[in-house]
């Protein structure tokens, strides 16, 4: 039999085509352009403190919240340094793979769940789906600060534990979506076309209800990135999140707080990588649900917007 | 042994307003190369007879209360979801009313017409690709390569009633069941789509139940005809005596109603009042309250459906004379 993934996919989607086509329709949206950009300088930046590329991380006293823009200072310099007298721009590297890293785990790990949690009980509904909503309610009837300091409390503040915690309490709002948007498309009249040409269940699931509910789930996930950032920056702020010496943007936005009349750039800069790192999610997000909606494709590959 | 048998069916629905009768003891039989119409109006249970069979009643509200299918002579209401499942679309095809609705937008054509072969486990001669390009082009699809691999919102009204159909035939059920695959279409597109399932039908020796309110695709297509009203078949006759001679006063309303090239009417006579509510059912016969022959025995006694001549029954106590 033949491959049943690209059997009749348009010419322009075949394999050896496909990559290509997808740089045409990136070109298409050059906000998507700037975000791809941006993601890609994050990934060299997690690449770079990963082949500890940046060694000069030394504290220094006679650094201490030295001002950025100061172009007579080495390069590692030219964003400021902290209170500590640490290079800010090396500060920023290091803190970028463990916020993305904590983010992104945490973020795929309650999208994949939510999704099939949230699925499952909206297509078969019933007993599962009532013990899966019900389950949500009462994740959802407790403050989530509460339940995540409750959580990193009794298991002890670790970037595993973290990732857990913040899981968790955002898996609601993905099954809540994920389950109304399935209620909606289960009533479509393909599916049930699908189940009068003898699809079962798992094949309608799979081939027509993910596939129209998935845009609407990676909208959510990328609105969700930003907060779980900013959230992990809150319970680091208590104490219960990283623990220095690791550092995140969110720590560090938490950490420059203090000294925001004297020294802004402590806390503008981390700020500033989160809001575009969140914005380049977001953007992409938006290119990629329209990307994998054949009537709406024309928009990026038209040459006359 | 007839090819599909349908016997006493009654499906009900819970609304707002009580419980109401959509189907109340529908009995037909289909064979093998017939195309079988269900004619009636809004409301009278043609589709909901087609979604009793392909078990798509919403339940609840609605159930099946009592009556029995049967294909092949095997009892389809007896039958498990699963096995039930692999029958539809194999064995039982269903061509839907709105092919728009009923194709997913993010596959295209090709790929979804190829998912008949592949959810039933159909490997055809030459591979999967093959057949549906051969598919297409039979059913006047031109340049079916390219056309294969594109999005439905990409075909116009006509064509995707086409590849809907192709759909429901491509991997050869016993039987069609049609719902208004015309009604959505304007007048030239409707020939076309009419032409093709006639076309079909010779080719497959499938038998047809084809759902409509459309007296002239009646005429060009159907070898039976069921008249329904509110629930009921309340006259089945061959379509050519059918045309010439109802028994039914409703199926000589509906004839009358309808602009007709044959006879040299001046005025079309429209049936008085409205189709009853379902909720509250005049007593004894439904059509009485608008029916120009009752009498004080039609709000009594419900007419049985009998025999008023060769292969042809009605339900009325009155019927119209032959002609």
């Amino acid at each position: 039999m033949t491959d049943r993934s690209t059997e009749f996919l348009p010419a322009r989607e075949h394999r050896s085509r496909r990559i290509l086509w997808l740089a045409r329709a990136l070109a298409g949206d050059p906000m998507a352009v700037a975000a791809a950009i941006w993601l890609l300088i994050v990934v060299l930046a997690i690449l770079t403190d990963a082949m500890s590329l940046l060694g000069d991380n030394r504290i220094s006293l006679k650094a201490r919240n030295l001002p950025p823009f100061d172009f007579g200072q080495p390069w590692t310099l030219w964003l400021g340094a902290d209170a500590l007298g640490r290079p800010l721009l090396v500060r920023l590297v290091q803190a970028a793979s463990t916020t993305i890293g904590i983010a992104l785990v945490t973020v795929l790990t309650s999208l994949i769940g939510g999704t099939l949690l949230g699925v499952v009980a909206g297509y078969f509904g019933g007993i599962i789906g009532n013990v899966i909503m019900r389950i949500c309610d009462i994740i959802l009837g407790f403050p989530t600060l509460l339940v995540a300091l409750f959580g990193l409390y009794l298991f002890g503040p670790s970037v595993g534990n973290l990732v857990i915690v913040l899981a968790v309490t955002r898996m609601p709002a993905y099954i809540r979506v994920a389950r109304a948007e399935t209620l909606e498309v289960r009533e479509r009249l393909f599916v049930d076309a699908a189940r009068v040409f003898g699809g079962g269940s798992t094949w309608i699931l799979r081939t027509h209800i993910l596939p129209s509910v998935a845009p609407t789930m990676l909208t959510l996930a990328s609105v969700n990135l930003a907060m779980v950032m900013l959230f992990e920056s809150g319970l680091s702020y208590l104490g219960l999140g990283i623990q220095p010496p690791s550092v995140s943007w969110g720590l560090m936005v938490a950490q420059g707080q203090g000294y925001l009349s004297s020294a802004w750039w402590l806390g503008f800069f981390p700020g500033l990588a989160i809001m575009f790192t969140t914005m380049s999610f977001n953007l992409l997000a938006n290119w990629f649900r329209i990307v994998n909606d054949p009537s709406q494709h024309w928009r990026l590959l038209s040459r006359r917007r | 042994m007839a090819l599909l048998e349908v016997e006493n069916l009654q499906v009900s629905f819970d609304t707002a307003s009580g419980r109401i009768l959509a189907l109340n003891g529908v009995s037909f039989s289909l064979e093998r190369g017939e195309v079988l119409a269900l004619l009636g109006e809004s409301g009278s249970g043609k589709s909901v007879t087609a979604a009793a069979i392909m078990d798509l009643v919403p339940n609840p509200p609605g159930a099946i209360d009592r009556g029995s299918i049967r294909f092949h002579g095997a009892e389809l209401l007896q039958l498990s979801r699963n096995e039930r499942r692999d029958l539809c679309g194999n064995r039982i095809a269903l061509i839907f009313q709105d092919a728009l609705a009923a194709l997913n937008p993010v596959y295209s054509v090709g790929w979804q017409i190829a998912e008949m072969y592949r959810i039933h486990g159909r490997n055809p001669e030459g591979g999967v690709e093959k057949a549906v390009i051969d598919l297409l082009k039979a059913i006047g699809i031109p340049d079916p390569e390219r056309r294969a691999r594109q999005y439905p919102h990409e075909f116009s009204g006509g064509m995707r009633q086409r590849i809907m159909i192709a759909m429901a035939v491509a991997v050869g059920p016993d039987v069609i069941i049609a719902d208004e695959p015309t009604t959505a279409l304007d007048v030239t597109i409707q020939a076309q789509v009419v032409d093709l399932l006639a076309t079909i039908r010779k080719r497959s020796n499938a038998g047809m139940i084809f759902i409509t309110h459309d007296l002239g695709v009646v005429a060009e297509l159907a070898d039976r005809v069921a008249v329904m009203y509110a629930g009921r078949i309340v006259e089945t006759a061959n379509v050519f005596e059918l045309f010439e001679d109802a028994r039914h006063p409703y199926s000589v309303g509906l004839l009358a109603s309808q602009p007709r090239v044959d006879t040299d009417e001046d005025e079309l006579v429209p049936i008085p009042g409205s189709a009853p509510n379902p909720v509250a059912l005049p007593s004894g016969c439904a059509f009485r309250t608008r029916c120009p022959r009752a009498e004080g025995l039609c709000a009594e006694v419900i007419p049985p459906l009998e025999t008023v001549g060769p292969g042809r029954q009605a339900a009325c106590h009155f019927p119209v004379s032959p002609a």
